[in-house]
């Protein structure tokens, strides 16, 4: 819980800590007036340093695996036939241990304590150190922290140049200024000048008065601009290389939060129609594309856009596939898509994948990759033209078939086992009073009364008007045209049968 | 016949051309070479060169013209000449580029293919309802080659079908000619344009002269109805 950022529990934790050193920095500056309550400063001086302490010999303790050290030892001793030494052992867990002691943080751990013992007045600067505690339980801080260790090299010349131009400029100061001026007292005070000088600070407690140290001001705090904006511009340039990172981090972050979610790779105009109907019926979604403009464009259409390779193990690592409902792959490149799906497959076998094909040679291969669907664009579209062009009313028809937009739909209904239309004749089952018309039904096998001609589908069998002394199966399917109400009452009927 | 025009040969105009069964169909182009590949498979090509009236002295102006050049410019200029030379011609275009569908649209195209919006309908369905889209694939698409029919019957002034409310002839039609109806198409006088609706919407009315009844069945089997209606 300690280190995983993705324990869910952790978040609480933070807060809890975040709490309790924000209590125990206020207790030390209410007693700096001197009036507290004796039941806080027992609170302070026992509870909160007990929950330091206990917090800091955890971290020691699951820094490393103290058992494996042990087993490996015993391995190694076994193995060079020598005889097993615990005190090499224990020397080998303290030195491990000690490693983890002597990082920032663990220090800063364990000065945040320190005071708790000696209650010294000097020492008491270091609660405050309790403060940097802080740090360890949000991201946003060490992540600024971060972003300004990308800019070690920067930061190291300017602080260099800083010192060494506050240093001249001091020297100079005290050079020329030493004795005359009556608030310049020794070097350090000359220092002390130059550097609230070159920072633009200027306090004025100390000040130029003859006409060299002046002149030797105006130079000083040209200079001082100079650095500042210097210093202004390392750290917004880092910020903004980091930013888009950043955001990416917390788009996936936010990703893994949905359930049962869509996802889109790449965002063609295709995979765009197919957002909007997603966005339509409010199913959650994410649009995957290695392009950073065509992501950019999703996150404008209001899309969840990723920036992300769908090809990249450590990307699919990351991604939780038990709350995957269906992956589209729509790139216009069947190369591009086969290998996508290619992907995706080596690390899921189960997720249905949706992928389109340009050419008709390649639909095979799509299918070979391990795509569920294969839908190929222009030979859906120019049959659908050629309809348009024989019959427009055939045209309509399929239109409505496909867009479901009509108050009256063609649906698939699933017969499930147990329910109350399981092993019923179909004559027996009640479309009529749901305003049903039953077109059809699709059977895994096929029943041996019936003398009808059928359709080869899906590896089993599709018969129109089914006879009403066909019986009807578990997983058989029924092709029912009626209005989308009474279809979800029939189905919801059907479902609550089954749990009866 | 009903005389189609299909103009350009590219890929998806050639799949349209090799699906127009039982029309008169007529390959125009402006690319010589297009024009070598599609006189390989199709009798009559005709050869442009360029958008001037005279080079569409050979269309009547009542055909059904498939406008389905690679870009889109040309495309809308196509139409809009078109339409100009021929008011009462039929266009059927297809969209390239999404952001152009509102000017196919002031042109006054009659039917305007949107690939897109098709293969989001076909990705969804496939996932929705896999059966029925299978079972149009083969029976429209004639993915296999089977006799089953997706067909409109016209139906004639004094046709018994016009007699009683659909719901009678329903058990008729399915039981007698194992035909499946699908949907009806009401002809609306008023406005001038028809009605479509599935059937299940419109049991308790009657059919009338000029409408139209769409089924699913076996060529056969439509003989045989057609047969009994008309004698």
């Amino acid at each position: 819980m300690l280190n995983d950022d993705h324990y869910p529990l952790k978040k609480y934790f933070d807060l809890f800590m975040i709490g309790v050193v924000l209590v125990s920095v206020a207790i030390l500056i209410y007693d700096v007036e001197g009036n507290i309550p004796e039941f806080i400063s027992i609170l302070d001086r026992y509870i909160i340093t007990s929950v330091f302490i206990t917090e800091y010999f955890l971290r020691i303790w699951v820094y490393s695996n103290v058992r494996e050290i042990i087993l490996e030892e015993a391995e190694i001793s076994a193995l060079l036939s020598r005889p097993f030494r615990s005190f090499r052992v224990i020397f080998k867990i303290i030195k491990n241990k000690f490693e983890y002691m002597i990082t920032p943080m663990a220090i800063i751990d364990l000065l945040a304590i320190l005071p708790s013992y000696r209650p010294l007045r000097i020492l008491r600067i270091f609660l405050l150190f309790r403060l940097f505690k802080i740090l360890r339980y949000s991201k946003s801080i060490n992540t600024f922290i971060e972003v300004l260790g990308n800019k070690k090299f920067e930061l190291f010349i300017l602080l260099i140049s800083v010192g060494f131009v506050t240093f001249i400029g001091g020297a100079l100061m005290y050079v020329l200024e030493g004795g005359k001026n009556s608030n310049l007292h020794n070097f350090f005070d000359a220092f002390y000048w130059s550097f609230i000088t070159i920072s633009t600070v200027g306090y004025g407690d100390i000040s130029p008065v003859t006409s060299e140290g002046r002149t030797l001001t105006i130079i000083l705090v040209i200079v001082g601009i100079g650095f500042i904006s210097f210093a202004t511009s390392i750290i917004v340039s880092a910020f903004s290389e980091k930013l888009d990172e950043l955001k990416e981090e917390r788009r996936i972050f936010s990703a893994k939060k949905l359930r049962k979610f869509s996802i889109i790779c790449g965002f063609s105009d295709e995979a765009e129609r197919v957002a909007e109907r997603l966005k339509r019926e409010k199913e959650p979604f994410i649009v995957v594309d290695i392009d950073k403009n065509r992501v950019e464009e999703a996150i404008l259409r209001g899309f969840r856009g990723v920036r992300a390779d769908a090809t990249d193990r450590n990307f699919l690592k990351e991604l939780n596939f038990e709350e995957v409902k269906r992956i589209f792959v729509l790139t216009n490149d069947d190369i591009v898509n086969s290998f996508i799906v290619l992907s995706i497959r080596s690390f899921n076998r189960q997720v249905p994948i949706v992928a389109l094909v340009s050419t008709s040679e390649n639909l095979l291969k799509l299918k070979n990759a391990g795509a569920t669907y294969v839908v190929e664009p222009s030979q859906g579209t120019a049959i659908l033209t050629a309809t348009y062009v024989i019959s427009p009313y055939i045209f309509e028809v399929l239109e409505a078939i496909l867009t479901d937009r009509r108050g009256v739909v063609l649906d698939e209904i699933r017969v499930i086992p147990n329910s109350y239309i399981d092993r019923e004749l179909i004559g027996e089952i009640p479309f009529g009073r749901y305003r049903l018309l039953c077109i059809g039904i699709w059977k895994r096998r096929k029943p041996p009364n019936i003398h009808k001609w059928y359709l080869q589908i899906n590896g089993g069998y599709f018969f129109f008007n089914p006879p009403a002394y066909l019986r009807v199966e578990g997983e058989d399917i029924l092709v029912v045209m009626g209005y989308r109400v009474n279809i979800d009452y029939f189905i919801f009927n059907i479902e609550r049968s089954a749990i009866q | 016949m009903k005389r189609v025009i299909v103009f350009g040969f590219n890929e998806f105009a050639r799949e349209v051309a090799k699906r127009l069964e039982g029309v008169r169909l007529v390959v125009a182009t402006f690319s010589p070479e297009e024009e070598v590949k599609a006189r390989k498979e199709f009798f009559e090509v005709v050869l442009l060169k360029d958008f001037s009236e005279g080079e569409f002295r050979f269309l009547r102006g009542n055909e059904v013209v498939v406008c389905s050049l690679k870009e889109d410019e040309k495309n809308l200029f196509l139409a809009l000449t078109l339409k100009s030379i021929f008011p009462k011609i039929t266009l059927v275009a297809r969209i390239n580029d999404k952001q152009n569908e509102e000017k196919y649209r002031l042109i006054g195209v009659e039917k305007l293919i949107n690939p897109y919006d098709i293969v989001t309908n076909l990705i969804f369905t496939i996932l929705e309802k896999p059966i029925i889209l299978e079972t149009l694939e083969q029976i429209v698409f004639k993915t296999r080659k089977s006799s089953w029919q997706l067909k409109e019957i016209a139906i004639s002034p004094n046709s018994p079908l016009t007699q009683e409310p659909l719901r009678n002839w329903i058990k008729h039609l399915t039981i007698r000619y194992d035909l499946v109806p699908v949907a009806v198409v009401r002809r609306n006088l008023k406005r001038g344009r028809d009605r479509i609706s599935f059937i299940s919407s419109t049991l308790n009315r009657h059919l009338k002269s000029g409408d139209k009844l769409i089924l699913i069945g076996l060529e056969d089997n439509f003989k045989k109805f057609e047969k009994e209606l008309n004698g």
